[in-house]
């Protein structure tokens, strides 16, 4: 049954490869600049489309990289990217040399960790729960009710959080009511990652789906008639069909996801924070933030942003290295 | 999609495109020819919702042929905007810089690199002749740059010829309820103990009759830890401060390693634990203190930096509450028979700068010494409530309300009496020529340019902002300023480590300020807590400003 599922899934992969090599040519790019020039010809609207996205990308990504100079540099405003003294490595050891600098990593990696850990499977469980779901009205109703906190800008996230948990918040009265104490959680260092790590799995759980559903959606129907006819019920269906078809997608976007163990949002961090709670919600980011933005440290800020992507990329790189030798499937 | 159709598409897309610059270009050609446009950046306590619409930008407008575009940035925000301008270069045509931030001197840094117009040239060739006027009476009020212009015009302030105090400010009618005449409240409150005897009395007679318990709040919001607002207004009271300051005995010290900081926040810890602080004191986000205001729950506050008007209007709770309006008394402890919360008010060490970049500098400049005329020191005397101030007496730090320009009562609340008393004189005043509408949530910027009353004698305007010599006249009098007049420079290898050292010192200090007040750390371990902020670099942030401040006293010929 589970050999029969992921060789009916595997083929489905490759009919989909094998379509989207027949539609873009696929070898295209190794048979020249004018087969190149003929598939543009062909497809006019698919390359326009592609191009504007290639430009964005251009224009926001890789220009600006000429930016990162500023981070070897004493940057001056007034003078721009191109002038000011060069000063080699002296703000990325100012960075490395500062006596927060394990705390801040650590908060970052565990914020970022415990994020992925807690929020990536959410949406995948509740995609398979969803599937599962016959009754459509209900069925839409839970998506519609569940995609509607994304929706919801993190400065708002924010307030509803603060307005939960403040000293007179329904969370901090019920629970004074039923403890008999009431505690201030807003300034307990052990509560922001409760707080924060909750609220995204809140805003996020249903939006999340999305993907998942989509991805369940084209799943064969044969598949499961064939599970069916094994005697698998609905789950073993859900475990043996469905979740094999995931697993891809789940790849993927575990791999995309990785990087945010080093990038942690810096919005909500900064916005849920206070100074009794640096403890555990100051991160790289607020930390920089206070830093190189309001003291107008540029470079600073320049450097450890550098640093942080480049620890981001790294990340990416290893967990698709590794994805690529369990599993056998990459980004690239 | 066919070819044709998209070749269709794109030419409406091209026609678009030139219908759009044409109507562009169109609006351009008419702005050219009506008003110039300007921006101009505000804060402090800037009303979010004004426009050019608000009653001081149309004023100003009006009397310079321009119309002012205001860019309001909550006080909080101040730094990062700032910053965040300075770096993208996009900066609005004029700009309030606030003294007390990272950026209130960025006029001495980048003036002279071509990014702020050179105040010194457009008075030697006489473009600003009202800021001249003053200039000559009093050059002490500009500020230079190391090449010796100046790039900045400074915000004259009513409050730089008095003295102000930073104390704690206490309802006076619950304290004469329980009993406190007027010598008592003189003879205890400027101990510590008694302090926190009249903090208790205020706070049960509050109280008194009131279903819930409402601690006493603070006048700021949870941003305001690092901004400054939050706990600096009483540990300066207590005669120090979280961080880097000036003392009576010309040094600059870090707050932390001093004995006063102890005794302060053992004060503040005390107020919390008697519930006379609210639990979320550190963190209370401003909108909810709104909300604790407008129930009129306030029942005293701490007073910052000596604004006055706020005495009146933190004291007004709102129409559920007037008994709240009444007589505030501020009460400064005496550490170590010292009453080192007594402040000198600088020269306003406020300014504003005019973007070298602007498209239209000369207009900007022309508005900017406006400013200094007659009428425009009276314009911009006028704050978002309505109300300018003027001293009845200095010497006792007593203030009245001048005028007011509220018809409806709006806020804060006025008496029928003190509308039909002032409100002919204030309407004829600004709305002579035609009377017109203006809706009562622009009414006003506060554009802190403040009244200059030219009746003040020369000698006194000159020996109250005589830089070094003020905090010599009043060092005899037993007070002290809490700011050199004139701000240190550094170099840029100084500027580094100096911006580094305070990162980390205010991050642990900041921390660690919040675990001793709300109890979470003992004052057992305070030796601990000393000790580390000198392994954070205290000392070291102490020997770059006295090194700096040494050279440039040097400089000076000071």
């Amino acid at each position: 049954m589970a050999d029969s599922a992921q060789v009916g899934h595997g083929i489905e992969i490759e009919q989909g490869r094998s379509a989207i090599r027949a539609h873009v040519g696929g070898p295209v790019a190794r048979k020249g600049f004018g087969q190149s020039l003929r598939a543009i010809r062909k497809h006019p609207a698919a390359h326009i489309m592609m191009g504007a996205i290639v430009l964005m990308a251009l224009i926001f990504h890789f220009v600006p990289i000429y930016g990162i100079t500023i981070a070897f540099k004493r940057y001056h405003p007034l003078l721009g990217f191109w002038s000011g003294e060069w000063v080699g490595f002296k703000y990325f050891g100012q960075f490395f040399g500062d006596p927060f600098l394990f705390r801040i990593v650590k908060n970052t990696v565990v914020l970022g960790f415990l994020t992925l850990v807690i929020g990536f499977p959410g949406p995948i469980v509740f995609a398979l729960t969803l599937n599962e779901i016959r009754l459509s009205s209900f069925k839409r109703t839970m998506q519609t009710v569940t995609y509607l906190p994304h929706f919801v800008s993190t400065v708002v996230v924010v307030v509803l959080i603060q307005q939960f948990f403040n000293w007179d918040g329904f969370f901090t009265e019920t629970m004074g009511r039923i403890t008999g104490v009431k505690r201030d959680y807003l300034t307990d260092p052990r509560m922001f990652r409760p707080l924060y790590i909750g609220s995204g799995v809140w805003q996020g759980l249903g939006w999340g789906t999305i993907i998942y559903l989509a991805t369940i959606a084209g799943i064969n129907p044969e598949l499961y008639e064939s599970a069916q006819m094994d005697g698998a019920g609905r789950f073993q269906q859900a475990l043996h069909v469905t979740f094999p078809a995931l697993l891809p997608t789940v790849t993927i976007l575990l791999i995309l996801s990785t990087s945010s163990i080093v990038t942690v949002g810096f919005e909500k961090a900064y916005l849920l924070q206070n100074p009794a709670t640096y403890d555990t919600s100051d991160v790289i980011a607020t930390y920089v933030f206070r830093r190189g933005i309001e003291k107008a440290q540029y470079s600073y800020a320049a450097a450890v942003g550098l640093l942080d992507s480049a620890a981001a990329f790294l990340m990416v790189f290893a967990s698709n290295k590794i994805a690529q030798k369990v599993r056998g499937e990459s980004l690239w | 999609m066919t070819v044709k159709r998209m070749t269709a598409m794109a030419a409406v897309a091209g026609a678009t495109a030139i219908f759009a610059i044409g109507a562009w270009a169109a609006a351009e050609a008419e702005t050219a020819s009506g008003p110039v446009e300007l921006s101009i950046m505000n804060f402090w306590e800037p009303n979010p919702e004004a426009t050019s619409e608000a009653m001081t930008m149309v004023w100003w407008g009006e009397a310079t042929g321009t119309i002012l575009h205001p860019v309001n940035v909550d006080r909080t925000d101040y730094d990062t905007k700032l910053s965040t301008m300075l770096a993208s270069r996009d900066m609005p045509d004029i700009i309030s810089l606030i003294f007390s931030t990272e950026h209130g001197d960025i006029h001495t840094t980048y003036g002279p690199s071509g990014l702020f117009v050179n105040t010194t040239e457009q008075l030697d060739q006489g473009n600003m002749p009202e800021l001249k006027r003053y200039v000559d009476r009093f050059p002490y009020i500009m500020e230079y740059a190391p090449d010796g212009n100046s790039y900045m015009q400074p915000q004259l302030s009513m409050f730089g010829e008095t003295t102000m105090r930073v104390g704690f400010s206490m309802r006076r009618d619950l304290l004469e309820q329980a009993g406190w005449d007027e010598a008592r409240m003189d003879a205890e409150t400027s101990t510590v103990p008694g302090l926190l005897e009249a903090f208790r009395t205020v706070y049960r007679e509050i109280n008194r009759d009131r279903d819930e318990a409402v601690p006493m709040i603070h006048n700021r919001g949870n941003r305001g830890l690092s901004g400054g607002w939050v706990l600096r207004p009483i540990l300066k009271s207590f005669g120090t401060d979280y961080h880097i300051h000036f003392n009576q005995h010309d040094e600059y010290v870090f707050g932390p390693l001093t004995e006063n900081f102890r005794i302060g926040l053992e004060f503040i810890n005390v107020l919390y634990a008697e519930g006379i602080v609210h639990p979320q004191w550190l963190t209370m986000p401003e909108e909810e203190q709104g909300q604790l205001d407008w129930r009129g729950h306030r029942n005293g506050v701490w007073l910052p930096s000596g604004a006055v008007s706020h005495y009146e209007n933190w004291g007004r709770g709102g129409k559920n509450a007037p008994e709240t309006a009444t007589g505030y008394i501020v009460i400064p402890p005496v550490i170590n028979g010292e009453q080192a919360a007594h402040r000198v008010s600088s020269p306003s060490r406020g300014a504003w700068v005019i973007n070298a970049n602007s498209e239209n500098v000369a207009k900007a400049v022309e508005v900017s010494d406006w400013a200094y005329s007659d009428a425009g020191a009276e314009s911009s005397s006028w704050g978002p409530e309505g109300y300018a101030w003027e001293p009845y007496d200095p010497e006792k730090n007593s203030w009245g309300r001048r005028w007011t320009l509220n018809t409806n009562g709006y806020y804060p609340e006025t008496t029928e009496e003190e509308q039909a008393e002032h409100q002919f004189k204030t309407r004829k005043q600004l709305f002579a020529a035609a009377a017109r509408t203006i809706p009562q949530d622009s009414w006003g910027i506060d554009v802190f340019q403040t009244y200059f009353d030219p009746e003040l004698t020369p000698d006194r305007w000159a020996t109250m902002l005589k830089n070094q010599q003020v905090a010599g006249t009043f060092k005899e009098l037993g007070l002290y300023i809490d700011t050199p007049q004139i701000p240190v420079q550094f170099t840029q290898d100084e500027d580094d480590e100096r911006i580094q050292l305070e990162s980390q010192l205010h991050t642990y200090v900041d921390e660690e300020l919040v675990k001793f007040i709300n109890g979470v750390r003992s004052f057992d371990t305070y030796a601990d807590f000393v000790a580390r902020v000198g392994e954070l670099g205290a000392e070291r942030l102490q020997e770059i400003y006295n090194a700096a401040f040494a050279r440039q006293q040097q400089q000076l010929g000071l």
